[in-house]
């Protein structure tokens, strides 16, 4: 395929150019060589690679993408898209730390926040353990594309034992003129051991234009800390946002993830979790909303390496007009994980009959004591509430919109943090308005 | 005029084509309370879902008018905000939706329709508590989600919890007084009776005289194989009580 091999250099050279690391030292060049060596040697995904079977990036190779210009920085922040949460706020600007609009200074005794090039010419080892991970770019072409051009991001460090009482945000932004740009965060995470923290991600746009997003996020947790993790991604609608986070976990955490996934043009939101020690509760659970013309897929992969950990994921979707969605989703249960309770559920609505929805769960178990379940349902909306609704005198596009936010609201249960619960609730209901505005206009 | 009048009512199941009510007169005037009651399966719950505008139905002949209205030419919602309501034989479960914000919707799309002007959330509460309080109904109640964790005799309670809310003016009670204590058909009973006026129309389905000891209606009506075969008076119950429906239906009580 010669022209798709122009096209993955094109975007190679898109992001290489993108990359601020003068003067980094050596382990860094040669992290970045593996990186585009692994991309190379990869391609950009299509549908003929198993697991891109449902999400082809082919789309994505036939736009020329360039490096974003440094003076997109001016932006204001979005705060209709982002998650309202009073959080310490972290701004990247096309994947580049905007330090002058980011809580790097004065932060609660335990947290340190370090702009990317630096703690790489620090040497920190979980960024450097990250950067030179084979494991976190093997077989995966965009988390390697994302290595081999990295655009900045942070290192964020909870000392042991800390208690950080107030969320972290990290408010990624994208934006464009009329050329596409491409660009590579790459954030990395450390939670000491017995520390306790939340991380929140709000990825999104400004503007009009095409932008392609492709983050990377190490996230490693220590023996029995806790780390709440959430992500909102609310990008432009013409955008093209992958993000791959890598999760470890060490005894006895608990480690909590929910996306709530309604922007972008094509979305790929994957976690990787390992699973390193015993009695950990790992949950990955989202929920999604795709309308005309969207794609959004949720990829998860759960690793158990150990014994006694629970692993929980329930991801709720809504899929309207032409949308489609994807739930990939494969527990591992190595041998010596005895005692291993996995669930894994997928649920999603269809409101059109245009919509589509893929689910492909997996099982692949080792070990002979564990109990594990999965599970997909694809449903409409129930008749017999309707009706019941109606008969009070509601319309029935008010009685269809009560029961989708019922159904999705019901997901945000999984969030153990009750504000960003809130916070993700409002961005529920303003895409039922959103939704309900595109009816009367058709109506 | 008449507040409900139902012509030579013919309705199939809109799938299997199979006629279930066969030719229904029924007349309702301002202020009058009819009973229904038959033997089960015999339409009564079809002619409310009928009534109601439920999707699966074809009325194929006949005509439903409901004061100056064409009944059947109306959506489910419109028929509601006209003042028509069906208290369920089987309320339906909402998890997530807040029985609260459910009842509110319901009576400001009403309130809407009329053109009046929506209850705010204040008002709202305060009206609800009022009327919660003579059916027995708590604070704890009210703040789930629609029936949900709700018992059987508790959903019946919270249907005509509705009503008084919405203050329709056809009040179609389908058996509502089964699967009730009683103590709560008491409740409930009193509940009905307090909306008794002389606008307001009412069609109780039941199965047990006991209930028309404690609503009075002024016409029994006895509904067998999709018709009404019979229509009376109260003692009428106390006919059927003492002999069944083997008159109806040809076979032996
Ligand atoms: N959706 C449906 N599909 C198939 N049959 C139906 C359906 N709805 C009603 N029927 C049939 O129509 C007939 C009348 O049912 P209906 O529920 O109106 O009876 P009913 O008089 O209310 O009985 P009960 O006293 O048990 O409540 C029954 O034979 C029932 O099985
Ligand atoms: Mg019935």
């Amino acid at each position: 395929m010669p022209n798709d091999m122009a096209n993955d250099n094109a975007l190679l050279k898109a992001f290489s150019a993108a990359a601020p690391f003068d003067g980094a030292p050596d382990w860094f060049g040669a992290a970045t060589a593996a990186g585009a060596e692994t991309f190379e040697t990869l391609g950009l995904p299509t549908n003929r690679t198993e697991a891109w079977k449902y999400t082809s990036l082919r789309g994505l190779g036939s736009l020329s993408f360039a490096a974003p210009s440094a003076d997109a920085k001016a932006v204001e922040i979005p705060r209709d898209s982002v998650a309202e949460i009073q959080g310490i706020e972290i701004v990247l600007v096309n994947g580049r730390l905007d330090e002058s609009r980011s809580a790097l200074e004065n932060l609660p005794v335990g947290l340190a926040i370090t702009p990317l090039p630096q703690a790489i010419e620090f040497e920190n080892g979980a960024v450097k353990h990250a950067l030179q991970d084979e494991g976190a770019i093997d077989g995966l072409p965009l988390a390697a594309l994302n290595t081999a051009g990295i655009s900045g991001g942070v290192l964020i460090e909870v000392a042991k034992n800390a208690v950080i009482a107030k969320p972290i945000h990290i408010i990624s932004i994208g934006t464009a003129g009329d050329e596409p740009v491409a660009f590579a965060p790459r954030n990395v995470v450390w939670v000491g051991a017995n520390a306790q923290a939340t991380l929140v991600e709000s990825h999104v746009g400004v503007g009009e234009g095409s932008y392609f997003s492709n983050s990377v996020t190490h996230v490693t947790v220590e023996d029995e800390a806790v780390f709440h993790h959430y992500k909102l991604q609310n990008e432009a609608r013409s955008a093209y946002h992958v993000a791959m986070t890598h999760v470890t976990c060490g005894e006895k955490v608990i480690y909590d993830n929910f996306a709530l996934s309604c922007g972008a043009k094509l979305a790929r939101n994957e976690i990787r979790g390992k699973l390193d020690g015993s009695e950990i509760l790992y949950a990955v659970n989202g929920v999604y909303m795709a309308a005309a013309n969207q794609h959004l897929d949720n990829t998860t992969f759960i690793e158990h390496a150990k014994p006694n950990s629970q692993s929980r994921e329930i991801y709720k979707g809504v899929l309207d007009e032409n949308g489609r969605g994807v739930f990939q989703g494969k527990i591992l249960v190595q041998r010596p994980a005895q005692k291993t309770d996995g669930y894994q559920m997928n649920r999603a609505l269809l409101l059109s009959r245009k919509a589509e929805i893929d689910s492909k769960p997996e099982l692949e178990i080792y070990a002979d004591d564990v109990k594990c379940s999965h599970g997909a349902t694809v449903g409409e909306l129930d008749d017999d509430q309707l009706f019941y609704l109606k008969a009070r005198g509601i319309s029935e596009h008010d009685a269809r919109n009560m029961l989708i936010e019922a159904y999705l609201r019901d997901a945000l249960e999984e969030i153990r943090v009750d504000k960003v619960a809130e916070a993700f609730g409002t961005k529920i209901t303003a895409w039922l308005a959103e939704r309900a505005l595109r009816e009367d206009a058709a109506s | 005029m008449a507040l409900l009048e139902i012509k030579n009512l013919h309705a199939s199941l809109e799938e299997e084509g199979k006629e279930i009510l066969k030719g229904i007169d029924l007349v309702i005037q301002p202020g009058e309370v009819h009973a229904i009651m038959g033997p089960n399966g015999s339409g009564k719950s079809t002619l409310s879902y009928v009534l109601a505008g439920r999707d699966g139905y074809e009325v194929t002949e006949g005509e439903v008018t409901f004061g100056d209205k064409d009944l059947l030419e109306l959506e489910a919602n419109e028929r509601a905000n006209e003042g028509v309501f069906l208290a369920f034989q089987y309320p339906v479960e909402i998890p997530g939706v807040p029985g609260m914000t459910f009842l509110r919707e319901a009576l400001n799309s009403k309130r809407k329709y009329h053109g009046e002007e929506e209850l705010d959330a204040m008002q709202f509460l305060k009206l609800v508590r009022e009327k919660a309080k003579s059916l027995e109904m708590g604070d704890d109640m009210l703040k789930r989600a629609v029936n949900v964790g709700f018992s059987g005799g508790e959903k019946k309670r919270n249907e005509i919890l509705q009503m008084a809310v919405l203050e329709p003016t056809l009040c179609v009670l389908d058996e509502t007084d089964s699967g009730l204590d009683i103590d709560a058909l008491k409740i409930v009973a009193d509940g009905v009776n307090a909306l008794r006026n002389e606008n307001r129309g009412m069609l109780l389905i039941t199965h047990y005289q006991r209930l028309l000891d404690y609503i009075q209606p002024d016409f029994v009506h006895v509904m067998a194989a999709g018709k009404i075969q019979r229509s009376g008076g109260k003692e009428l119950a106390l006919e059927l009580e003492e002999k069944g429906y083997a008159d109806f239906t040809g076979k032996a009580a």
